[in-house]
């Protein structure tokens, strides 16, 4: 059984080191998409058992996992994660989410930040995570505690019938019209979340929030 | 008087604007269609103000002038509407190109690798 980890990376050269490397610990392989970088981000991912692929100029999150996944395919995975590059999560819930996928019980795992009883997640997150959650609820029909996750896992069903058309931040939630679209089985685990100055400032903000919200109600309504 | 002249000289620069990229093909026929619309409404409305107190009445709007604000409005809405959605169709375009790329280049690397791999002589 083959796995593969997605790591989608923009400017991450502060981080992308050691992201890899403790990735690379829970997986057979890693696939570094760096999304148009300016910066060593490519430079600091290489390693022998990391694929990098590059995308010539900056195409956003939704672009650099819907690569990464075309890519997973041709290199025959049969589970694959994606997870952040800005060190925020830890490698050793991979293998949290990859649990229930590999004991068949669902097609897709999404790591919740939000399911541990102890959290350190700063109030503001916490709430443009529930905005996140409600137009999710809205558009899509399902409910999630953490439908921004930057940890995903997926079997080879969920890998091949996934479609992903939004390019940018709206991608968190379109995962979950593709899951109700493609009737695929999924669930959410519980994980853990460190916030550093660092993640917290590549984070999603208010703004980038309402942008990506309302990009993807003009999507939902005219099936862009 | 002086404002009818200034507004009426603006309107037919815009319109020989217009003109000038249609002919050079920088825009379509549609959209030059619609800018030639455009600004020959705005020509008739400031050459002939009370037109727009009589279109009023008719809709049931009390000024002329708020009818042109209101028209105005969701004009600029519905072309900038349009504008975001193909901006969009571009943005979708690019990405599609840019992950082409990225895994053309990608490919092109693990051919030239396995070639010096099996290669005696490297």
């Amino acid at each position: 059984m083959k796995t593969v980890a997605i790591i989608p990376a923009y400017n991450e050269e502060r981080t992308i080191h050691s992201v890899v490397r403790s990735v690379l610990s829970q997986v057979d392989e890693v696939i570094v998409v760096d999304d148009g970088s300016v910066d060593r981000t490519v430079y600091k991912a290489q390693h022998e058992q990391v694929v990098v692929v590059s995308h010539p100029v900056n195409c956003g999150l939704g672009a650099s996992i819907a690569t990464g996944f075309i890519l997973a395919r041709e290199r025959n995975a049969d589970f694959a994660v994606t997870i952040d590059a800005d060190g925020q999560l830890f490698a050793s819930d991979i293998r949290t989410v990859l649990t229930p996928l590999m004991n068949g019980e669902c097609d897709v795992v999404i790591g919740s930040r939000f399911l541990t009883t102890r959290s350190s997640i700063p109030l503001l997150r916490k709430f443009y995570n529930s905005i996140g959650n409600f137009v999710t609820f809205l558009l899509f029909g399902i409910h999630a505690t953490d439908s921004q996750s930057g940890i995903r896992a997926f079997n080879r069903s969920g890998l091949f019938f996934i479609e992903l058309r939004c390019a940018r931040m709206e991608v968190s939630s379109e995962f979950f019209g593709e899951i109700k679209a493609k009737n695929l089985r999924w669930r959410e685990v519980p994980i853990h979340v460190q916030y550093t100055a660092y993640s917290l400032s590549k984070g999603q903000g208010l703004r980038r929030g309402i942008v990506t919200a309302f990009r993807l109600i003009i999507r939902r309504m005219y099936r862009l | 008087m002086i404002l009818q002249g200034i507004l009426s000289i603006v309107i037919l620069l815009s319109l020989w604007r217009g003109a000038a990229a249609l002919h050079k093909r920088q825009l379509s026929m549609y959209v030059s269609f619609a800018w030639v619309l455009l600004w020959m409404g705005a020509l008739v409305i400031v050459l002939w103000p009370d037109l727009t107190s009589q279109l009023a009445t008719v809709v049931g709007i009390g000024r002329g002038v708020d009818l042109v604000v209101y028209v105005s409005i969701l004009t600029i809405f519905v072309i900038l509407f349009k504008m975001l959605v193909h901006f969009d169709h571009i943005d979708e375009r690019i990405t599609k190109l840019a992950q082409h790329m990225a895994l053309n280049e990608y490919e092109r690397k693990e051919h030239a690798k396995k070639s010096s791999d099996s290669d005696p002589r490297v």
